[in-house]
C-alpha cells in the first residue's frame, strides 16, 4: 500500500517519537511518505527510513494532487496547534484516517482559531458545530471575557473538540477505550483502539526487570517525568511526602521534564519550601535522553498522575512499564484500563499517601509489580502488532470510504445551496437512498 | 399512452442502445403513443462517480410530463423511481459483473473498488426489483441477472430490425456477405484468413465503417499479402438499402464476433433475407438463435474451420436454401417482431 | 471542439423550451462544432427543485468516454448547476424565484441573459452581474417573409392565461372595422382552448375570431406573411418571445402591452409596433389604428425588420458570445 503519513517529527514531539517507532516497522512492508508538519529541517527530526516531505514547502493545490496518488492518508492529530495546524488543514480537504492522540483538543482549536487565524467567529462557529447552542453560547461568553477559556479548566473534556478532528475521516484510531467511547457517538466512521507501539527507549532497557532489594535504611527513589503540567499533581505528591514522617525521611523524589511556566512553577517551589523538602525533592528540568533513561532504570517506582483527566493516553506511563517500574496512577480513564496488579491506582489524597507508603516500605510488593508491569507491557504493546492492526483497520475503513465520500459530496452540495423548508425532506430522502445503496437497514 | 423511454447518454458516443431506444420510440409512435426519449448523462470513471450518478438518478423526476409508463433500458437509468416502470434490460454495468476479474474490470481491485462494486450490485438488487416487469434482450443477460442478483425475468424480448421490410431473398449468388463495423472484435481479419484455404470459386464481401483507420489498413494489407484481391471485396460504409440488396443476393452471411452478448443485427438481416448464418463457437450470443445445421453453422474459431464451413455450404445449394427458410422461420419462433415487443411492454 | 448544450425540459411538451436548445445545437453544428444536447427532465408540477438541483449537480459532464468536453453551455435553471471548468450560462429564466443553482452561476466563465429583464432580476435577487444580454434568435429566419397586409391580426403563442389571448378576444368586441383575429397555438392545459372558444361564443364573435390550434412552421410563416400585424401580449415575460422575432422577420409590426415585459425591450411605440395599456379598448384602438393606415403599418414593418439588425439579434452574435 502507498501511505501518506502526516505527523510532527521534531525530537521534542512525543507524537514524533510515536511515529518514528511505527514507521520503522511499517516501511518494511508498505511504501510510506512522511509529511512533516512541524519543521523543515531533516536534522531536527527523529530518524526514519522513509522519504520525507515538508508541508511548509508544499502548495495546498499541489498537495491535493499529490495525495490523490496514495491508497491511504493517515493524519496524526494532537493538541499542539503549532505542530498540527497544517495537518488539520490538509485533512479537511483530503479524506483519510486520523490517529487521535488527544480527545479534547481545546488547546489545538483555541490556538488555531484565536492565535493563528485570529478569527473569533470561526471559533464560535466550530464550538457550535461541536456542541450546539450551548457550545456557541459558551464561546461567546469566553470572547466577552465573562467565562474562563475552556482549555484551562475541567470543562475541557465536556466540551471536547474531537468532532472537528474527525470530519472527512473514514477511520479513527485511538489508544484507549475511554477515547473510543467518546468518539463512537460523534462519527459515522469506524473507531478502533490500537495499543501504543513499543517505545524507543526500551531498546536501552536490560533484558530483565531490575528491581532493587532494599534495606530499611535505604533511600527510596521515586520519579515523575514528562511534561509537568498542573494536572500532573506534582505539588500534591510533594505535599503528601511533606506530610508523612516516613516519606520525608526515606524518599528522594526526582522530577524530570519541563515544568509549566508561571503559576505552577511558583506553586511547586512554594510547597517545597513550606515542607522544607529541599533535600529530598530534586527538580531537574528537561534532561537529555541518557539522563532520563538512567533515572528511570535506577528509580524504585514512578508516579504518573493526571487530574483532571483530559482524555489522553500516556506515553510516559508506557516507558515506565517497559522499564519494569511500579507506577502510581489516578484511577480513571486510560489509567484505569490497566490491571490492578500492573499499576497502583489511587483516587484520593489518602489513597495516594498509602500507596506511596506501601511502595516505599514493601520491596516485595515493588518486585511483584515490577514483574507484572514488565510482562504486561511486552505482551500488549508491540510495534509489529500495532502495524498489523493498523493495516487491518485501514483495509476495513477503506471499505467505507465510498459511502462516506458520497455523503460528503451530497452534504457539500447542500451547504452550497441556500437551505430552506425543503431541506429536511431532502436530507431524509438522501439518507434513505444512501442506506439502501450501502445495504444498511 | 404517454411513454418515457429512460436511457443513458454518453455524449458523443452512439451505440446499439441509442439505436434501440430510437427504434422503440418510432414503433410506439406508429402505434399512436406519445413517446419521449429521456437520456441521462452517465460517466463511470473514476468509480466513485458511478455512485453519484446512481444517487442522482434516484432524485431526478422521470414522472415529468406525466408519462403513463416508463421503459428503462440500461444502468443507471433503470434506478429512476417510477411506479409503473418496466425494464427492457440491455445490460447491467458489466464491469461489476462478468467483467470483474478480467482485464476489462475498469474498477480497481482495492477495498474502495470492491465496496463500489458491492453498491452497484446492491443498487441493481433493490432498484431493478422496483420494476413491474423485467425483460432482457437475450437469454444470456437474463441468466446473468438470475445468477448475480437472484432476479427472474418476465421474458426475453429480442430486438428486431427497425425496417425489416427492405430485407428479402432474391438469389443465392457467388459471395458470402459480412456487413458490420470493422474492428478486431468483429474479426473480419479471420474471415479474410479463411479465404486463403478456399478452393471453390466463391468470394467474400465485407462492408462497414472501420472504428479505427488502422484496422482498415490492416485488412487491406492482409488481402494483398495473400493475393486475395479478386476473392475479397472491402466495400467500406454502405447504406441500409445497399446492405439489404447485397444480403438479398448473397449465398450466405457471416457473423463471427468475439464473445458478444447479442446475436447482432447482421444475424437478423440475414434471417429476414432467408439466408443461413455462419458463426463461431466463441461468438457469444449468436448461439441463442443459430442452430448448427438448421439455420446456419457454428464452427470452431479457426480460419481453416471457417473455410471448410463455407465450402460445405457452397457444395450443397439445396440444403443452403432450406437452411435459409429455416432461418426465416427462426424469427417467428423467437417472436422477433415489434408487435410482440410492444404487446409485452405496453400491455 | 466538443460542445454540450444542456438544459432542463418537460417531456411531451411541444416547442417552447426545447426550441432554443435544438436551434442552438443546429447553429453550432452548422459551424462545424461537434455538438451534443443534454436534456434533463424537470418536474413542473412538484416543485422539488432543490432535489433536482442536487441531482444535476452530481452529473459529470467534463468528459465522455475519454473525450474531453471542451465547452458546456447551460440554458435553463437548474441546469446551471452542472459542473464544468468551461461553462457559459445563457440564462433564460422562467421562474419567478431564483433557482437553487444561482449559487453555481458564478462558476461560469461568462453569464448572459436573454433579456434586460432577466439580467435585472439576476442582479436584484442574487447580486449576479451578467456579461451581456444576448437575445434569442430565429432558426432559418429566411422562412419568414411579407406578402400582404391582409385582413387579420395574428397572435401565435401557446394558449395560456398569462399570454392573455382572452384579452385579445375581448378587444375584438370594441372593434368596428371589418378585420379578424386569428389565434394559433396549442392550449395548455388542453381544456383552455374550449374555454376560449366559449368566450368567443359568449361575445358573439364567431365570425371575427378564429382559434386554429397548433399550426406547423410552414403554416405559421404563411399566416404571418399575410397578416396586417402581429400581437404578443404576455404578462411580464422574461424574453421578447419568438412571436415578436418572427413578426419582425416577416416585416410586420407588433402590438404589445405596457406590462408585457420582455417584448417592450425591442418594441418601440410607433416605430416598429405599438405599446398600449393592458385593456381591451386600448388594444382595440391600437388594432384599428394600424388597420386604418396600412402604409404606416408597412413602414413600421420595415422598421421591425431593421430592429433585428439594430439589436444585433442573430446567430453570429449568439455564437460569438457563447463560444468565443
Amino acid at each position: 500500500m502507498k501511505i501518506a503519513w502526516f505527523t510532527p517529527l521534531n525530537r521534542r514531539s512525543a507524537i514524533g517519537q510515536y511515529s518514528a517507532c511505527i514507521l520503522e516497522e511499517l516501511v518494511r512492508t508498505e511504501q510510506v511518505v512522511v509529511y512533516v508538519s512541524d519543521t523543515d529541517q531533516v536534522d531536527a527530526c527523529w530518524p526514519v527510513d522513509a522519504e520525507l516531505a515538508f508541508l511548509s514547502k508544499i502548495e495546498p493545490a499541489q498537495l491535493s494532487h499529490l495525495l490523490s496518488g496514495y491508497d491511504c492518508v493517515v493524519y496524526n492529530m494532537g493538541n499542539h496547534h503549532g505542530y498540527h495546524g497544517s495537518i488539520y488543514e490538509a485533512s479537511l480537504k483530503h479524506p483519510g484516517i486520523v490517529i487521535l492522540h488527544d480527545v479534547v483538543l481545546q488547546h489545538f482549536f483555541g490556538g488555531y482559531f484565536l492565535e493563528l487565524q485570529r478569527d473569533w467567529d470561526a471559533y464560535i462557529r466550530h464550538m457550535a458545530y461541536a456542541h450546539g447552542p450551548e457550545g456557541e453560547q459558551l464561546a461567546k461568553l469566553i470572547r466577552a471575557g465573562r467565562e474562563r477559556a475552556v482549555w484551562d479548566g475541567s470543562a475541557a473534556v465536556q466540551y471536547h473538540m474531537a468532532k472537528l478532528a474527525v470530519r472527512r475521516k473514514y477511520g479513527v484510531i485511538v489508544h484507549s477505550d475511554f477515547a473510543k467511547r467518546q468518539l463512537e457517538p460523534i462519527t459515522a466512521a469506524p473507531v478502533r483502539k490500537i495499543n501504543f507501539p513499543e517505545p524507543r527507549m526500551s531498546k536501552w532497557f536490560p533484558r530483565r526487570p531490575f528491581a532493587r532489594r532494599t534495606t530499611p535504611e535505604d533511600k527510596i527513589h521515586v520519579l515523575t517525568f514528562g511534561m509537568v503540567n498542573r494536572n500532573k499533581m506534582v505539588d500534591l505528591v510533594i505535599e503528601t511526602i511533606g506530610g508523612s514522617e516516613l516519606l520525608r525521611n526515606h524518599v528522594i523524589y526526582t522530577v524530570i521534564g519541563v515544568i509549566e511556566a508561571g503559576e505552577y512553577s511558583k506553586t511547586i517551589a512554594e510547597v517545597i519550601r513550606k515542607h522544607d523538602l529541599g533535600s529530598c525533592v530534586r527538580l531537574l528540568g528537561p534532561q537529555p535522553d541518557e539522563v532520563l533513561i538512567e533515572s528511570l532504570l535506577t528509580t524504585d517506582f514512578a508516579v504518573n498522575l493526571r487530574y483532571p483527566y483530559l482524555g489522553e493516553s500516556s506515553w510516559s506511563l508506557l516507558e515506565a512499564l517497559f522499564a519494569g517500574k511500579p507506577t502510581i496512577v489516578w484511577r480513571h480513564g486510560y489509567y484505569d484500563e490497566f490491571p490492578d496488579n500492573v499499576v497502583k491506582k489511587v483516587a484520593s489524597k489518602d489513597e495516594l499517601l498509602s500507596a506511596l507508603t506501601e511502595l516505599c516500605r514493601n520491596s516485595e510488593a515493588r518486585l511483584a509489580m515490577a514483574e507484572e508491569a514488565w510482562s504486561y507491557a511486552r505482551k500488549h504493546f508491540d510495534t509489529k502488532q500495532y502495524c498489523r492492526q493498523l493495516l487491518d483497520f485501514i483495509e476495513c475503513a477503506r471499505l467505507n470510504r465510498p459511502i462516506l465520500d458520497l455523503v460528503d459530496h451530497m452534504s457539500d452540495c447542500l451547504l452550497e445551496m441556500p437551505a430552506n423548508s425543503e431541506s429536511a425532506e431532502l436530507v431524509e430522502t438522501l439518507e434513505r437512498e444512501i442506506c439502501r445503496l450501502a445495504a444498511i437497514d | 399512452m404517454r411513454i418515457s423511454i429512460a436511457n443513458v447518454q454518453a455524449p458523443f458516443v452512439k451505440g446499439g442502445a441509442e439505436y434501440l431506444a430510437d427504434s422503440l420510440a418510432q414503433k410506439l409512435e406508429e402505434r399512436g403513443h406519445q413517446v419521449a426519449c429521456v437520456r441521462i448523462p452517465f460517466k463511470w470513471y473514476p468509480p466513485q462517480t458511478i455512485l453519484e450518478h446512481v444517487l442522482a438518478c434516484r432524485m431526478l423526476r422521470i414522472q415529468s410530463g406525466n408519462p403513463d409508463l416508463v421503459i428503462a433500458l440500461k444502468f443507471p437509468a433503470y434506478v429512476l423511481p417510477f411506479a409503473h416502470k418496466k425494464v427492457w434490460l440491455l445490460h447491467q454495468f458489466r464491469q461489476a459483473y462478468e467483467l470483474w476479474g478480467t482485464p476489462h474490470q475498469g474498477i480497481p481491485n482495492t477495498p474502495e473498488g470492491r465496496r463500489i462494486r458491492d453498491m452497484i450490485m446492491q443498487a441493481d438488487n433493490v432498484y431493478l426489483r422496483e420494476a413491474k416487469e423485467i425483460y432482457t434482450n437475450s437469454r444470456i443477460v437474463a441468466r446473468r441477472l438470475q445468477h448475480y442478483n437472484g432476479i427472474g425475468v418476465n421474458g426475453v424480448l429480442y430486438p428486431p430490425l427497425l425496417r425489416p421490410e427492405i430485407y428479402r431473398c432474391a438469389d443465392f449468388g457467388d459471395y458470402f456477405f459480412y456487413p458490420s463495423r470493422l474492428n478486431s472484435i468483429k474479426r473480419q481479419a479471420l474471415a479474410i484468413e479463411a479465404m486463403r484455404f478456399v478452393k471453390s470459386g466463391f468470394r467474400l464481401v465485407l462492408a462497414g465503417k472501420a472504428d479505427q483507420e488502422l484496422y482498415l489498413d490492416d485488412l487491406r494489407t492482409l488481402v494483398k499479402q495473400h493475393k486475395l484481391e479478386d476473392r475479397v471485396t472491402l466495400l467500406g460504409w454502405i447504406s441500409e438499402q445497399e446492405k439489404a440488396d447485397l444480403m438479398a443476393n448473397c449465398y450466405a452471411a457471416l457473423y463471427i464476433p468475439y464473445d458478444e452478448d447479442s446475436y447482432g443485427y447482421v444475424t437478423l438481416e440475414a434471417f429476414h433475407s432467408a439466408k443461413p448464418v455462419i458463426t463461431l463457437s466463441d461468438s457469444g450470443g449468436t448461439d441463442e438463435v443459430i442452430e448448427n445445421g438448421v439455420n446456419g453453422l457454428i464452427l470452431p474459431p479457426t480460419a481453416e474451420a471457417l473455410a471448410a464451413g463455407m465450402e460445405e455450404l457452397w457444395s450443397a445449394r439445396q440444403r443452403t436454401v432450406h437452411m435459409g427458410q429455416a432461418a426465416q422461420a427462426t424469427l417467428e419462433r423467437h417472436n422477433i417482431r415489434w408487435d410482440h415487443i410492444l404487446e409485452r411492454l405496453v400491455a | 471542439m466538443r460542445i454540450v448544450v444542456a438544459s432542463t425540459y418537460v417531456p411531451f411538451r411541444k416547442g417552447g423550451e426545447l426550441t432554443v436548445v435544438h436551434h442552438l445545437a443546429a447553429a453550432l453544428s452548422a459551424r462545424a462544432y461537434q455538438v451534443e444536447t443534454v436534456l434533463v427532465p424537470l418536474d413542473s408540477q412538484r416543485p422539488a427543485i432543490m432535489e433536482e438541483t442536487l441531482a444535476i449537480r452530481s452529473l459529470d459532464l467534463t468528459e465522455s468516454s475519454g473525450n474531453k468536453i471542451d465547452l458546456l453551455i447551460t440554458l435553463r435553471t437548474p441546469a446551471h448547476a452542472i459542473r464544468h471548468p468551461n461553462k457559459v450560462a445563457w440564462c433564460c429564466q422562467h421562474h419567478r424565484r431564483p433557482g437553487f443553482d444561482v449559487c453555481y452561476l458564478p462558476e461560469a466563465r461568462r453569464i448572459y441573459a436573454t433579456s434586460k429583464a432577466v439580467a435585472k432580476r439576476l442582479k436584484q435577487s442574487s447580486d449576479i452581474d451578467v456579461h451581456g444580454v444576448v437575445y434569442p434568435c430565429l432558426f432559418q429566419p429566411e422562412r419568414f417573409h411579407s406578402a400582404d397586409f391582409g385582413d387579420y391580426f395574428l397572435y401565435v403563442s401557446r394558449l395560456y392565461p398569462c399570454k392573455r389571448q382572452a384579452l385579445a378576444i375581448q378587444a375584438m368586441k370594441y372593434v368596428r372595422s371589418p378585420f379578424r383575429l386569428v389565434l394559433a397555438g396549442q392550449a395548455e392545459p388542453a381544456a383552455y382552448a374550449a374555454e376560449l372558444q366559449r368566450l368567443v361564443r359568449l361575445l358573439d364573435l364567431e365570425d371575427r375570431v378564429q382559434l386554429l390550434g397548433w399550426v406547423s412552421e410552414g403554416e405559421k410563416a404563411t399566416l404571418l406573411a399575410n397578416a396586417c400585424a402581429a400581437l404578443y401580449l404576455p404578462t411580464d415575460a422574461d424574453s421578447c418571445g419568438y412571436a415578436t422575432l418572427e413578426a419582425f422577420q416577416a416585416r410586420k409590426p407588433v402590438i404589445t402591452l405596457a406590462d408585457s415585459g420582455g417584448p417592450t425591450e425591442v418594441i418601440e411605440d410607433a416605430f416598429n409596433g405599438l405599446i398600449v395599456e393592458p385593456q381591451a379598448e386600448a388594444l382595440a384602438a391600437a388594432m384599428e389604428k394600424l388597420w386604418a393606415a396600412k402604409m404606416k403599418a408597412a413602414l413600421m414593418g420595415r422598421n421591425a425588420f431593421d430592429t433585428i439588425r439594430l439589436h444585433n439579434i442573430g446567430w453570429e452574435r449568439v455564437l460569438e458570445a457563447l463560444v468565443a
